[in-house]
């Protein structure tokens, strides 16, 4: 009872943080000298919480002759698909990240440190590098081949999925193949691995099933971070690929409605919260309290 | 600290410093490094090329749309572009630090809201929100009234001050951790106050935490520069002029920056990233190599702070801990977990 309590109170306290940085766009101003408007601030919160009452009557700009849209509308028509290239993406990044960090894993010991290397050089790359080079690959392929493999713009209505898709899984891949192997490299050493090569079993069978078994849970309490990363570098792809996706629109309203810009964070916020709180609490179910705390 | 660490981390110290270093030497050298050509002549005065310049034409990298050869300028820009993320990082830390102490010592209720606030933070991309801050300054930087030097250093303090809340909680909630141990309550029993506890214990724990997190903080401010300058949004700020010939022609907006710092070069030629990629794609290139120099700085550094520490330590103690139960555990060998 005490649990509901509480999460519920951070539930509300998070969405009280949501609505002060909702005005955050009319803290600052310049005249002669920095100025920092805090009554306009509040007025601007009170008239957002005026607006909210009809949110019909909000209206975003978006796209590159902003044009004007109603609030309900973009939102209903831009999150599915930008929620649709966030969970394929992971989903992709989640496939792509076990099966290349179970081949580095049978590698021999020389394989695995060089890539490594390789992967901590990976995790340099700014995603924007990531973007911009696949662009350019595709349209070089083109002219090559003649063949336009992907889309590389979204133009108007048309919309653009697997190149987004597969840009967006590229750094969560880098990170979740090196949490992967940190962590198999940890159980690599436990009796239990020792055992089962004793018994025979090779080691494609012991990695996988054994290893595999046991770092899963690692997964689980890094999901957090992965989403928040794949959350901001998913803006950047909207803006390099030109898509007219939900952040575009979150970024657009974060400079000209501040009620709509709550209400789009809401969106994010709210059905994070209920995926983290059902998947932690499941996951305390299921280690019955024991040495992790998620 | 051994020799091996040593050579690890000087490697990509002197690639940054000496980064800096040439930066700082350019505008010596090449004192009209930035100078605008309009066209290229060949011996006999004939014109045989306009800008942007290929590599061929203007060694090494070419030039940018006004002319100007492109790799002399990313050299004068990278100055900019590393105190200011130095800068960042240092600002961060202070602040978080400050907010850390802070929370640390607050009862737990206030400390509850708090940290809700701050995590609220954590559900929009941090460049969003940079932005949605900076817009309005940007009303009276484009007619000149905001100098650039001036809205450069407004820049960098907000970057800063953004992340101050979920920074310093992370540190707050490290440093309840760090409170909670033994040898901070013997040290309460025996009469120590809250300042001495901080002189003695939290600052040279944290002092020697900060240095591996300021490393960290570097490469992501990096990232988040480079966002902004996607934005638009570069540090000093990015004049736009109007090179379309008449309202009726497609709208051809040139970007100029005083700083020519990485983030804004970047902004300012991303729609010629076709036609000349190489625009685009080697300031990225160079923030790679700056963010890979100090990933590795960082790696070392925890090598060296944290990770060969004796006592007090979280990783050293988690570590333990695993250890313990998983010696508990292994007694029934392929049924984990169950």
């Amino acid at each position: 009872m005490k649990r509901i309590v509480n999460t519920s109170f951070h539930f509300f306290i998070v969405i009280l943080g949501l609505f002060f940085l909702s005005g955050v766009g009319s803290l600052l101003a310049y005249d002669t000298e920095l100025v920092l408007t805090v009554g306009y601030y509040f007025h601007q919160l009170y008239q957002s919480l005026i607006d909210m009452m009809n949110p019909a009557s909000i209206s975003v700009y978006l796209g590159e002759d902003d044009r004007t849209y109603s609030l309900p509308r973009i939102f209903l028509s831009t999150y599915g698909y930008s929620f649709t290239i966030l969970i394929s993406s992971f989903f992709f990044a989640v496939c792509i990240s076990v099966m290349i960090s179970y081949l580095i894993m049978l590698m021999p010991r020389r394989g695995y440190q060089i890539s490594l290397k390789f992967l901590n050089v990976l995790d340099a790359l700014p995603e924007v590098f990531i973007v911009v080079s696949f662009q350019i690959l595709t349209i070089w392929l083109y002219k090559k081949t003649d063949i336009l493999f992907f889309n590389i713009y979204a133009l108007q209505d048309e919309r653009t999925y697997v190149l987004p898709i597969v840009c967006l899984s590229i750094l969560p891949v880098v990170f979740l193949v090196k949490q992967f192997l940190f962590q198999l490299k940890e159980e690599a050493d436990k009796p239990y691995v020792e055992f089962s090569y004793a018994k025979g079993f090779r080691k494609t069978y012991t990695v996988w099933v054994h290893l595999f078994r046991n770092v899963w849970i690692h997964f689980f309490l890094h999901l957090k971070p992965i989403f928040l990363l794949m959350l901001s570098n998913l803006f950047v792809i909207e803006i390099l690929f030109r898509m007219n996706g939900f952040m575009m629109v979150l970024f657009r309203a974060s400079t000209s409605s501040a009620a709509a810009f709550f209400l789009g964070m809401l969106m994010i916020f709210v059905p994070f919260f209920i995926v983290f709180q059902t998947g932690s609490y499941v996951l305390r179910k299921w280690l019955k309290g024991g040495e992790y705390h998620v | 600290m051994s020799s091996r660490l040593l050579k690890g981390i000087s490697v990509p110290v002197l690639i940054v410093v000496a980064l800096v270093i040439i930066s700082f030497l350019i505008p010596v050298w090449y004192p009209d490094f930035d100078k605008i050509m309009n066209y290229l002549k060949d011996d006999e005065g004939r014109l045989i090329a306009a800008p942007p310049f290929s590599p061929a034409e203007m060694a090494p990298l070419g030039s940018d749309r006004l002319g100007r050869n492109f790799f002399l300028l990313l050299l004068a820009g990278a100055k900019y572009t590393i105190f200011a993320a130095l800068f960042i990082a240092f600002l961060r830390i202070v602040f978080g630090f400050i907010f850390a102490v802070f929370y640390s010592f607050l009862p737990a209720f206030i400390g509850r809201y708090l940290k809700g606030l701050g995590e609220s933070f954590q559900y929009i991309p941090l460049a969003i929100i940079v932005f949605a801050i900076l817009v309005p300054l940007e009303s009276s930087f484009q007619p000149g009234f905001l100098p650039s030097n001036e809205y450069f250093e407004i820049q960098l303090c907000v970057i800063a001050l953004i992340t101050a809340p979920s920074l310093g909680i992370y540190l707050g909630e490290e440093m309840k951790l760090y409170l909670n141990q033994e040898f901070i309550q013997v040290s309460r029993t025996m009469g120590a106050g809250r300042l001495n506890i901080m002189k003695i214990h939290l600052l040279p724990q944290f002092l020697r935490h900060s240095i591996v997190l300021f490393s960290e903080q570097v490469t992501q401010a990096l990232s988040l520069l480079i966002q902004l300058g996607i934005m638009l949004m570069a540090l000093g700020g990015l004049k736009v002029a109007e090179f379309a010939f008449s309202a009726l022609d497609p709208s051809n907006p040139v970007y100029f920056s005083k700083t020519n710092e990485w983030g804004a070069t970047i902004g300012m030629n991303i729609q010629l990233i076709f036609s000349n990629p190489l625009l685009v794609l080697v300031p990225l290139a160079f923030f790679a190599v700056i963010i890979l120099c100090m990933n590795s700085i960082t790696s070392q550094l925890r090598r060296i702070f944290i990770e060969n520490d004796k006592p007090f330590t979280k990783v050293k103690k988690v570590k333990i801990e695993r250890e313990k139960s998983t010696a508990g555990v292994s007694k029934d060998l392929f049924t984990l977990k169950q």
